[in-house]
């Protein structure tokens, strides 16, 4: 298909109100990446729901990830270009869906009663509200714009949560990776998109920063893009004991001694430049570097 | 937000995109979901002062008249473009509210 012709065609596709919807869904994810299943709901609609999925995934839509039952779907840059405004309800006109600030009570008590429900066996409800709240502070203290924070303190608390819970558990899965620097805004999203694409589902990634800004860099995010390497769904997240205390292996960059040691983990400290301010081709080469070190590094730790 | 999704199951959030609001946006879809149409948007949305003539449009894309004509008033119906006579020349726009939406598809 040619492109004008496959955009007509996701244009075709999408206009569907129950695929905006799931699309809606998709991006806001706290996995980032969900199954039919979580998407259909309790008693949810499935077969319904896997035939509008294959439609969006046969036209570029969404990713899928996996087969059959297991599979789960992830949105396209096409996707969040071309529908994410529409679909998650960037105000760009009177009426599009947002969310005031004033609502964000209402939607962070949703968010606890929804992961309180998901860690009903391992996590006390109060647990849950607590490290909601305390994601949303930790986000809200630095959000250029507050418009996305319950959506990004649903994403974040469900890391951290997922984190926690393992640490509890006692499992410290060794190969997953925690890449940490400053701003978790460039390096750290470098290293995180490259090993995403490198290894897959076999290593799970986390990023973080010590003092984190309120986007990914714009020109790390297109040099990312260029290579395929998308982050588009990435956030900069503050650094908390709980992903360092999940992760097998912690990379630093530029901010070893803020990241609290552990015991059991492997600690890597890498040399590298940071992005922010450069121009594009200095972007192009610390890529070059760091995509070299996760090379290295996938073959230590998952051979 | 209405008050179905509000009480639905399922992940938080769920009431992003409300069902009005989706079934807004699906219609316009519907409408754009065209190879032509999205032309005919993007020379419009990419020429000087975002807007042009049919004749603009005609000779840009190599279509009859009548085929360009008949694009703009089912866009101009459905309120994705606005035609505005100046003189004896009509230049056709993307209505204001739509123009984000619309520029966003043709990225």
């Amino acid at each position: 298909m040619s492109p004008p012709d496959l955009r007509a065609a996701q244009v075709a596709t999408m206009a569907d109100p129950a695929r905006l919807r799931l699309l809606a869904l998709i991006i806001t994810d706290p996995s980032g990446q969900p199954a039919a299943v979580d998407l259909a709901g309790p008693g949810g609609a499935l077969e319904a729901v896997d035939a509008h999925l294959r439609a969006m995934t046969d036209v570029g839509i969404l990713v899928r990830i996996g087969h059959g039952r297991q599979a789960r779907y992830r949105p396209t840059p096409d996707a969040l270009a071309r529908f994410g405004g529409a679909a998650i309800g960037v105000p760009h006109r009177a009426g599009a869906a947002h969310v005031p600030s004033g609502d964000h009570d209402r939607l962070l008590r949703r968010i606890a009663a929804d992961l309180s429900a998901t860690y009903a066996d391992v996590l006390a409800p109060e647990t849950v509200t607590r490290f909601v709240t305390d994601s949303y502070d930790l986000l809200a203290a630095r959000a250029t714009v507050r418009r996305y924070l319950p959506a990004l303190t649903a994403r974040f608390a469900a890391d951290r949560l997922a984190a926690l819970t393992l640490e509890r558990q006692g499992v410290v899965p060794h190969r997953d990776v925690l890449f940490v620097c400053v701003r978790n805004a460039g390096r750290s999203q470098i290293a995180a998109a490259v090993l995403r694409s490198v290894a897959g589902d076999r290593v799970r990634v986390r990023t973080a920063g010590s003092v984190p800004a309120g986007q990914i860099d714009p020109v790390v995010r297109a040099e990312l893009a260029q290579r395929g390497l998308d982050a588009l769904t990435e956030f900069p997240r503050p650094l908390t004991d709980e992903v360092v205390r999940a992760s097998g292996v912690v990379v630093t960059m530029g901010c070893g001694d803020a990241c609290p040691v552990f015991p059991g983990r492997r600690y890597v400290d890498w040399t590298v430049d940071d992005p922010s301010g450069r121009p594009r081709q200095d972007v192009a080469r610390i890529v070059d570097d760091i995509t070299a070190r996760v090379h290295d590094l996938v073959r230590q730790i998952d051979p | 937000m209405d008050g179905r999704s509000e009480r639905a199951p399922g992940p938080a959030l769920r009431a992003t995109l409300s069902r009005e609001q989706a079934e807004d946006t699906a219609t316009l879809l519907r409408v754009v979901s065209d190879p032509t149409r999205l032309q005919l948007l993007s020379l419009i949305h990419h020429s000087a002062d975002e807007r042009a003539r049919v004749a603009d449009l005609t000779r840009a894309l190599g279509l009859r008249q009548p085929t360009v004509s008949h694009h703009l008033k089912v866009m101009t119906e459905a309120g994705i473009v606005t035609r505005d006579p100046v003189g004896r020349e009509v230049w056709y726009s993307i209505v204001p509210a739509r123009l984000h939406a619309i520029a966003d598809l043709l990225r």
